[in-house]
Formats: structure tokens, sequence, C-alpha cells
């Protein structure tokens, strides 16, 4: 893997304002891009790999956020900093996953001879269909044109919806991944707000060490002299302890607020993806059932048109011998259609069935064939969303089955990084104690006993 | 008002002997010189002579080591109240003879142990007693009575009673670190005997409550007027108590706030341990690293929370019984200053009433008016001014002895007061030395323990 991360913050003139930029090292090359390139990037991304967990770059200020803290020098410096330490992740993260690293779109990001803008504005950006439903899912800047034919669900229909009988086993999969996703972003989320605490907390009480370890110092100073090295080590201990603890205030920050707001972050990630999935497959369901109803739309036609004819037949023979059904008949070669007997309207309690019945012969014939026409299509678009559904289930799959790797891979190595800043922290106030009881030890009790 | 002091000795001398009979094993030493110093100033003079010989020679080869522990509640309903297990152990020197002529430079000991129980008012008792008999000392305070705990009905509760048992044992341990009061015989009696709530008895506290509201009715009437002359030395004992006082109240308060960081961390760590616990039953390839991690998480708030109970329970108590011994000093101080305006104030008439008697030696002292009206009433000229002068001679030389009197006493309180001061200097970094001993240890107990634990959990982690 070619080195790739955020190097230098820098700034760019925009239309005449001033705005910070990062400068991003990939291999030998360094590019300039803003932050919101890298928005534009992702949404990109997204659009044009909707089965791809495509990892998220840090949020956006809130206008509340703004609105409390307007533009602060030093809130600039955190923000600033921050960005460029979640933004190269973003960058790193993206160069792992081989669909994103070889997307053209990716790789003319980080062309420093690219203006982005540009790429914008030309395709394949410029000529993604409006919904990412409407184009294969796995190479959505070639749609066919049947994938424009297709229905777009609303994500509405989705509590609504029952899967099919063959793909029962398959949603089960894919119900679990949602269920655990879903409790991940949860439990993360809840994590989140104690780390938070936790760490509001560590800071507070950093702050009272500092009073603390000062006012030691100065009692120390009003002391005898045998005493007052003692009084003072404690001192010092408590100053370390101080410096220490701020230091692990900031690790609890970047080994743990960070990466868990991160599972959180890729937990929303990945259940876009998997709703992306579920409707593609109510797109399938929406294909089958409109099928399904045609071609019962078609038979009940067609056995509405025989029905007719038998009846017909029947009348003719009968009318040989009765002068009111050989009017009948006369009529009915009219084209006139008999009085409808209200005793036969409660019995069809279909409306639809209803315009059948009245419906004349011709009527019928180019209905019949106006369905036989778009169930052709229809077993088309069928064929190609089957063809899809196919790809984007073993693509989610194989991606949350990633996902969940990378999940382990990543606690692991949060367990450990936390694990290790507070080896450092506790060893280095265990050695700042040691000293100071060492030197407690030698204080000097004047007066016998 | 030193002389009312002399109230309780008979009591005391009729009780001591039986009651230190009737727990035979009664090896502490009969502070003799103390017995018949219950008088105010005679106390004074012996406990200054005592410690001018401790000085130049320590003949009290004896220690004293005491504990309060194990608050109990006796008798349930109404009386019910709290005792405390009073443990104490007593090494005596024993010098042994060598050869005939020499004593062995090290000394032999030998200990005995007393274990009584007893409850809060007889502790208070043994307050008041030493307060009415050493009023030239700063008696280690006790607790206040807390009366919040009262009125919440949590006197019994366990957080109180132990808190309690840490400033009792620090009050007994400071006793025994004063050469004067660790001689007081009841303070022996009190650690010894059996029968205290008889010796108790026969030992009523008559006069207690009206000498000390003659102490705020002195105080009161002399409160606005200052000692004319400080003794340097006494300015510079009374600004570094105030610094102390000043430094350890800081100090205090800070570590009420931290108790609470501790408080919040040891919930925030909980919750911790418990939601990754949550993220084992989802991840099952990481069950294991999980629960270690959650049981790391699990002892740190434990730690914490061990850490605030230590703080809570014993240093931050450590620090208000200290605020409270300097309050003790500085009460102590007020008084030697009292005795001084006495002094002052004796001095002061003295010099007045000299001036006049030589007023009218010298043929003043009287006015036109005063002789006219003198006139008037047949009085003798000669006879009055004779007589006025008899009645000055005298006053003056009452007045002389009073005032030599009281520059004695003022300066045998001086002194004392001095003394007092050393004392509880030394008792202070006795204390200090251990209760940040103490507070080294929590903190080197808390990362130690941590420490190996977590160790374990990276090497699990890294597997």
């Amino acid at each position: 893997m070619p080195y790739i991360a955020i190097e230098d913050v820098t700034t760019v003139k925009d239309r005449g304002h001033t705005a910070i930029a990062y400068v991003i090292q990939y291999g030998t090359s360094q590019v300039v891009r803003r932050y919101s390139d890298f928005d534009t990037l992702r949404k990109a991304l997204v659009q044009l790999l909707p089965t791809v967990v495509v990892p998220h770059i840090p949020e956006k200020h809130s206008v509340m956020k703004y609105f409390l803290n307007p533009i602060n020098a030093k809130n600039d410096i955190k923000v600033i900093a921050k960005r460029k330490r979640l933004l190269t992740v973003f960058l790193q993260r993206c160069y792992m996953i081989p669909q994103v690293r070889e997307c053209v779109v990716f790789l003319k990001f980080v062309d420093p001879g690219v203006r982005w803008a540009d790429v914008l504005a030309s395709p394949p950006v410029s000529i993604l269909p409006s919904s990412n439903l409407l184009a294969p899912p796995l190479c959505p800047t070639k749609p066919s044109p049947l994938h424009l034919l297709l229905p777009v669900p609303h994500s509405t229909s989705i509590n609504n919806f029952k899967p099919r009988e063959e793909d029962k086993q398959i949603d089960t999969r894919f119900k679990d991944y949602e269920r655990v996703f879903k409790v991940y972003r949860q439990l993360t989320g809840d994590l989140t707000k104690s780390i938070k605490r936790q760490k509001r907390h560590f800071k507070g009480m950093v702050k009272d060490l500092g009073e603390l370890g000062a006012y030691y110092n100065a009692f120390s100073l009003e002391d005898t002299y045998n005493m007052s090295f003692g009084i003072e080590k404690t001192g010092q201990a408590i100053d370390i302890n101080y410096i220490n603890s701020e230091a692990f205030a900031f690790k609890i920050m970047t080994t743990l607020e960070e990466p868990i707001f991160d599972f959180h972050q890729s937990s929303t990630v990945v259940l876009n993806v998997l709703k992306f999935r579920r409707l593609k497959e109510i797109q399938l369901f929406i294909v089958e059932t409109t099928i399904r109803r045609r071609q019962a739309r078609a038979e009940s036609l067609q056995n509405a048109q025989e029905q007719v004819n038998r009846l017909s037949e029947v009348l003719r023979r009968n009318a040989e011998s009765s002068p009111t059904i050989a009017e009948a008949v006369r009529r009915l070669d009219k084209g006139e259609s008999a009085k409808i007997s209200p005793l036969s309207k409660m019995f069809n309690a279909q409306s639809k069935s209803d315009d059948i019945v009245t419906m004349t012969d011709r009527e019928r014939a180019t209905e019949v064939e106006q369905i036989q026409k778009e169930l052709v299509k229809l077993e088309d678009c069928h064929a190609v969303v089957l063809k899809d559904i196919e790809q984007v289930n073993t693509a989610v799959d194989e991606n949350c089955t990633q996902q969940f790797l990378q999940f382990q891979k990543q606690w692991r190595a949060l367990m450990q990084d936390f694990t290790e800043s507070l080896l450092i922290w506790l060893k280095d106030n265990l050695k700042a104690w040691q000293d100071a009881k060492d030197e407690i030890n030698k204080m000097q009790v004047h007066g016998s006993s | 008002m030193l002389d009312e002091d002399g109230l309780t000795d008979e009591p005391i001398d009729d009780v001591t002997p039986s009651a230190i009979e009737a727990n035979n094993g009664a090896v502490l030493p009969d502070a003799e010189t103390e017995g018949d110093a219950f008088g105010g100033q005679q106390a004074i003079t012996e406990q200054q002579s005592h410690s001018e010989q401790g000085e130049v020679q320590d003949n009290d080869m004896y220690f004293i080591n005491s504990s309060v522990t194990q608050p109990q509640k006796d008798n349930d309903g109404q009386n019910a109240y709290i005792s405390y297990l009073v443990e104490t152990e007593v090494s005596i020197a024993i010098l042994l003879i060598t050869d005939s002529t020499h004593l062995s430079n090290n000394p032999v000991f030998q200990s005995t142990k007393f274990v009584v129980r007893r409850r809060f008012s007889d502790f208070y008792f043994l307050y008041q007693v030493l307060l009415n008999d050493f009023p030239a000392c700063a008696i280690p305070p006790l607790p206040d009575k807390q009366r919040l705990e009262y009125l919440k009905g949590d006197r019994f509760g366990l957080d109180f009673t132990m808190k309690r048992a840490s400033s009792l044992s620090r009050f007994l341990k400071r006793l025994s670190l004063h050469p004067v009061l660790k001689k007081a015989k009841i303070y022996h009696i009190f650690l010894e005997t059996h029968d205290w709530n008889s010796y108790k008895q026969h030992l009523k506290l008559k006069g207690t409550a009206e000498s000390s509201s003659d102490g705020v009715a002195d105080a009161l009437i002399n409160a606005f007027k200052t000692a004319s002359v400080q003794n340097p030395e006494f300015v510079e004992i009374k600004e570094r108590s105030d610094k102390l006082d000043e430094n350890i109240s800081r100090i205090d308060r800070i570590f009420n706030k931290i108790l609470k960081r501790y408080t919040d961390l040891e919930q925030d760590y909980f919750d911790f341990s418990i939601q990754i616990r949550k993220l084992a039953e989802l991840e099952p390839d990481l069950e294991v690293p999980f629960i270690k991690f959650s049981d790391g998480l699990n002892d740190l708030s434990l730690g914490f929370q061990n850490l605030k109970t230590f703080l809570d329970n014993e240093y931050i108590i450590s620090l208000k019984d200290l605020e409270h011994y300097i309050t003790a000093i500085k009460n102590l101080l007020r008084l030697k200053d009292q005795k001084q305006i006495d002094y002052e104030a004796l001095t002061d008439y003295l010099d007045k009433s000299v001036a006049e008697k030589n007023l009218i030696l010298s043929g003043g002292g009287s006015n036109f008016f005063t002789n006219k009206f003198e006139e008037l009433r047949g009085v003798n000229h000669d006879l009055a001014r004779r007589d006025r002068l008899n009645k000055l001679e005298n006053k003056i030389e009452n007045l002389t002895k009073e005032v030599a009197n009281a520059k004695d006493v003022c300066e045998q309180f001086e002194k004392q007061t001095l003394h007092d001061i050393q004392y509880f200097e030394s008792i202070k970094s006795v204390e200090l030395k251990s209760t940040l001993g103490d507070l080294a240890d929590n903190n080197i107990k808390f990362y130690q323990d941590l420490i190996d634990k977590w160790t374990k959990i990276e090497e699990e982690l890294k597997k």
C-alpha cells in the first residue's frame, strides 16, 4: 500500500474567500483538497458503489454549534486537527477497499493534475441516474434502458414487505446483519456518550489535581526544612499525576472516543447499504407482482372472451326455437350488450371483472395484445432485477462480513491502544508516588517518641 | 481564674488507687508529679519543670499506642449508642543492669495490652477533664458533634462511625505523643479500667460549665484589648499557624472536589465495563478479550471507589482533625494573650496608684474646691491626707504582689505555651508523616494493583 495521509493544512482562495485545505500526500505526489471536496467525493462514491461500505468522513459542523461557538481560533485549530486525523483515516480506508481504490473518481481525487470541480461536472458523476436503484448495482454509470423502467419503491414500504418464499433463507441472514448492526449502532452511541462523560470528569480531575499540587508546594514552603521535602515530593507526585492525567484525557479521546464513534458511523453506513439491498428486493417484488397482475388480467380477459363465445353459440342454437332469443342474438351481433341483471352484479364483486363483462370483443382483444407486449418487457425487467439482486446479495454479504472482520480488528486495536495508554498512565503515576513515599519515609520527625 | 480549676482533685484521689488496683496489671507508670498537680497554677510549674527535664533526658521510657476501631451499636431502642473498641498497647523500657554500675543502653521493652469499649461521651469526658486540668495546654480536640448526622438519623451509619473512629484514634495518638498529657492519670484510667462508668459517676464534673462561661466573659470584656507588647516569637508563631490553617483548609477543599471526581469516574468506568460486556454477546469471536477488558474496567471502577473511601474516611478526616488542632493552638495563643493583658492592666493600675501617691506626697492631689468642701464638713486636712496615703500604700502593696503574681503567671504561661507549641509541632510532623505516608501508600496500591491486572489484560489481548 502506498503512503497516503494528510500531511499538512494550507489555505486556498475561493472566490475571494480564504478557505482551509488539506494537503494529501499520496505516494510521491501532493494534492490539495478542501473538506467540501471530501464531502462530494464521498457522496459520489456512495452513488457509484451502492453495495460498498464507503468509509465515512468527519461530520459537518452543526449550525447550532456554529451559532454557540462562533469563529474561535482555538476551536478552529481543534476542529482542523481532528479533521486532519479523521480524513487521513478515511483516505487509508478508501485505499483498503478495491472497488474504491480502482474507482475512477477516487483516482482523480488523488491526482494533483485534476481540478475537482471538473470531475464533478463530467461523467461518470454528471451522468448518474437520479436513483441508484435505476442502475446496475455494480456499475451504475452503464444503465441499460430496462433499468430506467424499473419502479423505485418508497423507503417506507420496507416495513410491510414480506420476502419471497425462495428468498426466506437469505433474507434471515441479512435480517441478522441488520439486527446486529442496529445493536452496534445503539451500543456505540451509548458508549460515545459515556466516554464523553468520562473524558469530561477526567479533565475536571486534571484541573483539581493541578490546583492541589500547587497548594502542596505552597504548603511545603511554609514548613520546617526536614518536613518540607516530603511534602514537596507529595506535591510533585500530584503534579506528575496532573500532567499524566492531562495526557491520558487526550488519549481517552483518541483511543476511545473517536474510534467508538467511528463504529457508530460505520454501522450507520452498513445499515444504509443493507437498506439499499432491501429496496432492491422490494423492487423485484414489485416487478413480480406486476407481472402476476398483468398475467391475471390477460387470463381473465381471455376467459371472459371464451365465455362470451360459448354463450353466443348456445344462444344461436336456441334461437331457432325462440323468437325472443333470436332477437337478442341479432342485437348481440349488432354489438349491443345485453342489459345486465342486478343479480349478476352481486356475484361479481370485483369492479374489474365488471368492465371485462361489459367490454366488447374487440376491446378485449386489444388489451390482451397490449398486456402481452408489456409482459415481454416485464419479463426482461424481471431478468435484470434478478441478476441485480443476485449481485447485490453477494456483494453486500461479502461487504458486511468484511465489515465485521474490520470491526473485530478495530476492537482489538482499540482495546490494545487503551490498555497501553492506561498502563503508561498507571506506571508513571505509580513511579511518582513511590518517589514521594521514599521522601516521606525520610522525613525527620522532630521531638522524641 | 486559675484558682478555680482545682476542683476535681479530691474525687480523683479517692478513686484512682482503687480503679488502678481494680485492674491488676496496671502497668502504666504512676505519673506521680501530676497526681497532685491538678491545681492550675501548680500544674503549669509542674508541667514546665517536667518538660525541662524531658528535654535534658527523656525519662518517659514508655510508649502508648492506641487504636479505635469496630464501632458497634449497643443497647437497642431508645437508649442506643455507639461504642468503639479501644485497644492499647503499652511498651515500657526496662533498663537492664549489665554490670553493677552501668545501665544498658538498649532497653528491653515489655508490653501490655488493654482492651476496653468506650462511647463518644466517654471521650468527651476525658477531654473535659484534661481541659480543666491542663489549662496551659492545647488539648487535642475531639471531632465535631456533627449535629447534622443526629438530625438525619445517620449517626449509627457505618460511614459516620468509621470516620469518627478514625478521628478518635487520632485524638488518642495525639495524647500519647504529648509529653505532658501522656502522663495524665485520667488518660491512663480511660485506657485501662473496666470500671470507667462508676469512676465517671464519682467524678462529677462540677464547675466545668462555670469556668468555661467565665472564660467567655473574660474574653468578651477584653475583646478589644490587645496585648501591647508582643513577643516576636509569638508573632511568628501566630503567622505560621494562620498560614498552616489556610493551607490545610485549601487542600481540604480541593480534596473534597477530587472526591467528587473519583465518585464520577467510579460510575463512568462501571458503566463502561457493563457496555463492553454487552459487546461480548455481539462478537462471539472476541468474547474472551471483551470480558477481560470489561473486568479490567470494573477493577478500575473499584480502584477509584477504594481511593475515594480512603480519602473520605481517612485522609480528609485527618486534614479536618489537623484544622481542629490548629484551632486549639490558636485558642491557647489567645488565652496567653489574655494573661498578658491581665498583667498589663494590673501594672497600669499600679502605676496610676503610685503616681497618685507621689502626687499626694508632693502636696498636690487635691484642689481648691475639695479642700474647701472638706473644710466645711470639718474634716482635718492632714488626717484625711494621711488616711488616703495609708489606703494607697496598702493598695500599692497589694497591687505590687498581684502584679508580681500576674507577671509570674504570665511568664509561666508563656513558657508553657511555647512548650506546647513545640509539642504541637512535633505531633503535627508525626501526623503529617503518617498521613502523607498513608496517602502515598493508598495511591501506590491503587496504581500497583491496576498495573498487575492490566498487564495481564495486555498479554491476553496480544494473543
